[in-house]
């Protein structure tokens, strides 16, 4: 990969890595650092990628340093401990902001696969090449992850009623 | 494929995702849209696609981007190596050193061949056409002697100088006129082409003679000048040398200026060339020193020395 090839990839990838980890992580400073770690990791490695396999590596790259990140100040919430919905509050005055909350309150593996589903489009291969998963497992955590997030808008609704 | 309480769940999610085929959409479709349950559940679905904003951006993009000048600085480098070497290549070769030892080499060389040019006008017994200067670069036919060997009129055109030691300018009645500095030109000897010789008398009291033998019309262009000696015979094609011989058998002056001029270039070898930046004073300064042997040439630059500027 030549630099300017490098240049490339930073002014693609690197919006979509950031949301991706903004997503998961919600601390926009560690997205920060992560975005700017895997491109130092691109660049010292660069002269064996491929410019074709360079978005999976770059997001590849992203994901295992977000599961450090997460493991490291253990930020990340339980499904089942994400069932009280007591302490949500109703500030949220749309059907995105639900879903966004709702999404902070899944499993590490559903939200990584449904932002890589969502906003990348990425197929369930490359979900599985990026997070270590199977096809299988990346198809029902998808699931299991639209379904909490449609059970979660629609307690709100019921509450809010 | 019917929707029920116990798939309607995984249906929808396929629906969304797009594993169905066209025809399953459609059935699909119209299930959900004739069923108020369903269609409740298939809007809460579709609301779980996540939209990422398009505000969120991450700002540290500039930091990221590496200049391209590596690859430049790369290529820089081999630029400037292949330049060192043209330079110390154009260095070697087009230095004067080399130029002034070949001149030296030229000079001694054209010394030693006229050292070796002997001309004895004794053997001159041939028809002749004296010609003598009145002016400047001027000949003029005086009179005609008789050749001996006959050579006029056949074989190569030659050309033969011949000198006798002693001979006073006097004793040739036409003579009294001539001066030092007579260049015989490839005009002056084609115009008394095909069959005449050429005799004149240098300001050493020196007689010189030219035979000028034409061989045939055809052959014009390649004429050429034998130079008899004492010992040795010289054939020569080349006509700036020609030329040369002859300026320098009939022109001591010039002959002197050419050993001084070899000594001096034979002199301003092995230069050595030093460039000292001077900004002690406050006019910065270049000092360009040239040093050879027996040579030293001092030069300064001050390019701001104009206050004007």
């Amino acid at each position: 990969m030549t630099t300017a090839e490098y240049n490339e990839c930073v002014k693609l990838y690197s919006d979509g890595i950031f949301r991706f980890i903004l997503k998961n992580i919600r601390d926009e400073f560690e997205a920060e650092n992560i975005v700017q770690n895997t491109f130092e990791k691109l660049w010292v490695r660069r002269e064996g990628i491929e410019i074709k396999t360079v978005k999976s590596y770059l997001f590849k790259i992203a994901y295992n340093n977000m599961i450090d990140v997460i493991r490291k100040n253990k930020k990340h919430v339980d499904l089942e401990s994400a069932g009280n919905l007591a302490s949500v509050s109703y500030e949220y005055d749309n059907l995105i902001n639900y879903v966004n909350h709702a999404v902070q309150q899944l499993p590490d593996k559903q939200r990584t696969a449904i932002t890589l589903r969502d906003f990348e489009g990425y197929d369930y291969r490359s979900i599985g090449d990026i997070t270590g998963m199977s096809e299988s497992q990346v198809k029902v955590n998808i699931f299991r992850a639209r379904k909490y997030i449609k059970e979660y808008i629609k307690k709100l609704e019921i509450m809010m009623l | 494929m019917n929707l029920n309480s116990d798939n309607y769940e995984l249906v929808m999610f396929d629906l969304l995702e797009g594993n169905l085929s066209e025809a399953d959409e459609l059935k699909v479709m119209e299930q959900i849209e004739s069923d108020e349950f369903l269609f409740k559940e298939w809007k809460l679905f579709k609301s779980t696609v996540l939209v990422c904003s398009p505000k969120t951006v991450y700002k540290g993009k500039s930091m990221l981007l590496k200049d391209e000048y590596a690859v430049l600085h790369n290529f820089g480098r081999w630029v400037a190596a292949a330049a060192s070497v043209a330079l110390v290549v154009a260095f070697i070769f087009y230095w004067p050193h080399r130029e002034q030892k070949k001149m030296v080499h030229d000079s001694a060389e054209f010394l030693e061949k006229e050292k070796n040019m002997r001309l004895n006008i004794s053997e001159v017994q041939q028809e002749t056409v004296v010609m003598t200067t009145k002016k400047k670069d001027k000949f003029e036919p005086v009179t005609r002697l008789k050749s001996q060997n006959n050579e006029v009129g056949v074989g190569a055109q030659k050309l033969k100088l011949n000198r006798k030691k002693g001979m006073d300018r006097n004793e040739h009645p036409q003579n009294t006129d001539i001066q030092d500095n007579i260049v015989l030109s490839d005009k002056v000897i084609a115009q008394y082409l095909p069959e005449r010789i050429v005799s004149m008398q240098t300001s050493s009291n020196e007689s010189s003679k030219i035979e000028i033998v034409q061989e045939s019309s055809a052959n014009v262009e390649k004429n050429r000048i034998e130079i008899l000696g004492d010992d040795n015979e010289y054939l020569v094609d080349n006509e700036s040398v020609k030329e040369k011989i002859l300026t320098f058998a009939t022109n001591k002056s010039l002959k002197r200026m050419m050993k001084i001029t070899a000594v001096i270039l034979a002199k301003a070898r092995h230069p050595k060339l030093k460039m000292i930046p001077d900004f002690k004073g406050e006019i910065p300064s270049l000092n360009i020193e040239i040093e050879t042997e027996g040579y030293h040439v001092i030069a300064s630059l001050q390019p701001s020395r104009n206050k004007n500027n």
